[in-house]
C-alpha cells in the first residue's frame, strides 16, 4: 500500500503539472521539451495506474483478500508481447480470453492470427473511449504485436527462447529501451485530447522543433530526479519476484530505511497538494 | 481459496496470513523513528522562516511580514498602497515618498491577482482594529477584478487556498501541523534564512525604501498582466463590489483617508466595465466619504508608458506616481491632519 501511495501521490501527481502543460499546447514547446514530457507521461500513467492497483491490493490484503497482480514492472519488458503480459494484466487477460481466443486466436492460420491481434487491440483501444486517438493507440499496439509475431515466425523462435537469449548483458537493455520507446510513442495518442494535438506533439519531436515558448526541460530538477531514482530503485528491487515482495525480504533495518525514504519522499516532494484524480477514473 | 470464472475478477480470497514477516515491528518502529527525526529536522530548518511559509509566494511573504512587523513595532507607514497588480505595478512608493512634502513613509502592500475576494482575506484584516493604520490608504484595483469570471476566480483561488487565508478565517488542516509537508515550498526561504541566498524575485520584494516595486514585476508572472485582463463577462458583480464598501466602512471606523485609484489602461475592450466601475465608485463615495481618482484615461501617459493593456511599465509608474504625489496625496494628508485636529478639539470640549 505504501508503494502504491508513493507511485500515485509521490511520483504521478508530482509529474502531472509538467505533463499537462506540454500536452495542452505542444505547438509552443521544443522537441526536447516534448520528448522529456513524453517520458514523464509514460512514468506518470504507469505510476498512477499501478499505484492505484497497489493501494487496492494493499487494502484488500489488510482484510485478508489477495487480489491478482495487475502490473509486473512493464517497462522492464524486452518486447511488446512481454509488455502486454506485464501491463494491465487483468485487461489484457480479459481481451485474450473474451476477444482474441473467441475470434479464433492463432488457430485459424497466419492471416487470421494477425487480423485477430489487430481487432483485439483496436477494440482494446476503443474500450478506453470513443475517440480516434484511442483507436490509433490500439491500432499501433496491434501493429507492434503483429510485427513481433511475424518476426518470431520468421526466426522460427518461440517467445520463451527470445526471452532467454535476451539475457545478453548488452542486447537486453537495448531491447528494453527500444520496447519502452515503442510504447511511449503510443502514449502520445493515448494522452492527447484530439488527433490534431497528438499530431502537433509527434511532429514537434520528429522534426525536433527548436523554438519553444515554454522553457525547455525546465521541469527537470532535483525533485523529479530524486523521485524517479527512488522509483527505479524500487522497481529493480521488486523485479524478478512474481509476488513483488522484494522489499519484505530485506532485513528489518533496510526495510525501515526503505519505508521511511518512501514516506519522506511522499511528504516532502510528492504532489499531495494538487489532489489529482486517478487517470483511469475516466475510463 | 476461491476463484471466479472471469479472469478480470479473479482473486484468491480468505487467505488470511499468518504472523507478520520477521522483524516487522522493528522495521515499523525504525521507520517511525526516521520519519520523526525528519520532522524534527524540518521543524528546526523552518524555525527561522517564521510565518512566511503560509503565504502563496515567497515575495508576498516578505512583503506582508515586513508590513506586519512595522505595524507591530509601532512604525506603520504614513501612506499605504493596497490592491491588485495595478497597485503593485503602477504606483512607485519611493517616487511618492520623494515628491510629497515631508517625505512620508510609503509602503506598497498591493500584490498580483489580489482581486476583491482575495483582498478581503489578505489585506482588509491588516486595516482592522488589531493593527495600527496609516494616515492615507491608496487602493488600486483593476476593474476587471470586479467581474465574476472563471479566470478571476481561478487567480483568487490560489491566494484563498493559501494557509495565510485559511488561518485568517480560522481554518486549520493537518498539513499545517506537519513541517515536512511545507519543506519544499519553504526551500527558498530556508536558503535565505540560513545561507543568505535570496532568490531574484525575493530580492526585489517590497520595502518602503525599494527603488521601485514595479521593477520586480516587469515580467508579470503567471498571475500577471495579460491573464488578468482577459476576462469573459462584462458585468460588475455586486458581491465583489461590496469589498469596496467594506473598505470604505473601515476607513470611516479607523479614521484613515482613503483614495481609490481607477488605474490607467490602454485597452478599449473593457471600457464598459471600467465606466460601470467608476459609476459605482462615485455612488459609493457619497456614502463612505472616500476620494476617487479616475486615471483610466490619463493625458500625461502614452502607449510607451505601458507594458501591457492594464499595467504601466517602470517609467510609466514613475510618471504616474509623481503626478499623484504632486496633486492628490498632499491634499489628502493635509485633510487627515485637519480631521485629527478637529477630533482633538472635539475631545477637549
Amino acid at each position: 500500500m505504501l508503494i502504491g501511495f508513493f507511485k500515485k501521490v509521490g511520483v504521478a501527481d508530482a509529474l502531472a503539472p509538467a505533463v499537462d502543460i506540454r500536452f495542452q499546447n505542444p505547438g509552443a514547446c521544443s522537441g526536447a521539451d516534448l520528448l522529456g514530457a513524453l517520458y514523464l507521461f509514460a512514468v506518470q500513467i504507469y505510476c498512477d495506474f499501478s499505484g492505484y492497483t497497489d493501494i487496492a491490493r494493499g487494502v484488500s490484503k489488510l482484510m485478508g483478500i489477495e487480489l491478482s497482480l495487475n502490473f509486473n514492472h512493464p517497462y522492464f519488458a524486452w518486447n511488446i508481447t512481454e509488455f502486454w503480459r506485464r501491463w494491465h494484466i487483468s485487461l489484457s487477460t480479459w481481451l485474450r480470453d473474451y476477444l482474441y481466443i473467441p475470434l479464433g486466436g492463432n488457430r485459424k492460420g497466419t492471416a487470421k492470427t494477425y487480423r485477430n491481434l489487430m481487432l483485439t487491440m483496436l477494440l482494446g483501444g476503443l474500450w478506453h473511449g470513443a475517440s480516434w486517438t484511442f483507436v490509433v493507440w490500439g491500432g499501433l499496439h496491434g501493429l507492434y504485436l503483429s510485427l513481433h509475431k511475424y518476426w518470431l515466425d520468421l526466426k522460427g523462435n518461440s517467445i520463451k527462447s527470445t526471452a532467454s537469449s535476451a539475457m545478453n548483458a548488452i542486447v537486453f537493455p537495448l531491447k528494453v529501451i527500444f520496447t519502452f520507446h515503442l510504447v511511449a510513442l503510443t502514449w502520445i495518442f493515448f494522452r492527447a485530447k484530439s488527433f490534431d494535438v497528438a499530431w502537433s506533439y509527434l511532429s514537434g519531436i520528429v522534426l525536433w522543433r527548436q523554438a519553444g515558448a515554454a522553457d525547455s526541460m525546465n521541469y527537470i530538477g532535483i525533485r523529479i530526479v530524486l523521485l524517479l531514482a527512488a522509483l527505479f530503485g524500487l522497481e529493480l528491487l521488486q523485479e524478478g519476484n512474481r509476488e513483488q515482495t522484494g522489499l519484505l525480504q530485506l532485513n528489518w533495518m533496510a526495510r525501515g530505511i526503505c519505508y521511511a525514504t518512501l514516506i519522506l519522499l511522499i511528504l516532502v516532494f510528492g504532489g499531495w497538494s494538487a489532489q489529482i484524480p486517478f487517470i483511469y477514473f475516466q475510463f | 481459496m476461491l476463484k471466479s470464472l472471469s479472469s478480470i475478477f479473479s482473486f484468491e480470497t480468505l487467505r488470511l496470513n499468518g504472523p507478520p514477516p520477521a522483524g516487522f515491528y522493528k522495521a515499523i518502529l525504525f521507520t517511525l523513528a526516521i520519519v520523526t527525526l525528519g520532522e524534527g529536522v524540518s521543524r528546526f530548518l523552518l524555525a527561522h522562516v517564521g510565518r512566511n511559509w503560509e503565504y502563496w509566494t515567497p515575495e508576498v511573504a516578505v512583503q506582508f511580514e515586513e508590513y506586519r512587523h512595522q505595524t507591530e513595532s509601532g512604525q506603520s507607514p504614513e501612506v499605504l498602497i493596497i490592491g491588485d497588480s495595478t497597485g503593485l505595478c503602477d504606483l512607485d512608493p519611493l517616487v511618492i515618498s520623494r515628491c510629497v512634502p515631508g517625505g512620508p513613509n510609503v509602503y506598497n502592500l498591493a500584490t498580483h491577482a489580489n482581486f476583491p475576494f482575495a483582498f478581503r482575506s489578505t489585506t482588509l484584516p491588516l486595516l482592522g482594529s488589531q493593527h495600527r493604520v496609516p494616515r492615507l490608504v491608496i487602493a488600486s484595483f483593476s476593474p476587471d477584478g470586479f467581474v465574476d469570471s472563471a479566470r478571476v476566480r481561478r487567480f483568487e483561488e490560489k491566494i484563498l487556498s493559501s494557509a495565510y487565508c485559511r488561518h485568517s478565517s480560522g481554518r486549520f488542516v493537518a498539513t499545517d501541523y506537519v513541517s515536512l509537508l511545507r519543506l519544499l515550498n519553504a526551500l527558498p526561504l530556508i536558503k535565505s534564512a540560513y545561507w543568505g541566498k535570496r532568490d531574484s524575485a525575493q530580492a526585489a520584494t517590497n520595502s518602503n525604501d525599494s527603488p521601485s516595486i514595479a521593477k520586480s514585476t516587469e515580467g508579470a508572472g503567471p498571475s500577471g498582466a495579460r491573464d488578468e485582463a482577459e476576462i469573459e463577462s462584462k458585468e460588475i458583480s455586486s458581491d465583489r463590489f461590496s469589498v469596496v464598501r467594506e473598505l470604505g466602512i473601515l476607513s470611516k471606523a479607523r479614521g484613515f483617508k482613503l483614495l481609490i485609484v481607477v488605474p490607467p489602461r490602454l485597452t478599449s475592450s473593457m471600457d464598459e466595465v471600467c465606466a460601470e466601475y467608476v459609476r459605482q465608485l462615485l455612488q459609493a463615495k457619497e456614502d463612505y466619504g472616500f476620494t476617487v481618482l479616475d486615471a483610466s484615461r490619463s493625458a500625461f501617459l502614452s502607449e510607451v508608458n505601458f507594458k501591457d493593456n492594464a499595467h504601466l511599465n517602470q517609467d510609466g509608474a514613475r510618471i504616474f506616481s509623481k503626478e499623484l504625489a504632486r496633486t492628490v496625496v498632499p491634499v489628502l494628508l493635509a485633510a487627515f491632519e485637519t480631521s485629527v485636529d478637529i477630533g482633538k478639539q472635539a475631545q477637549r470640549r
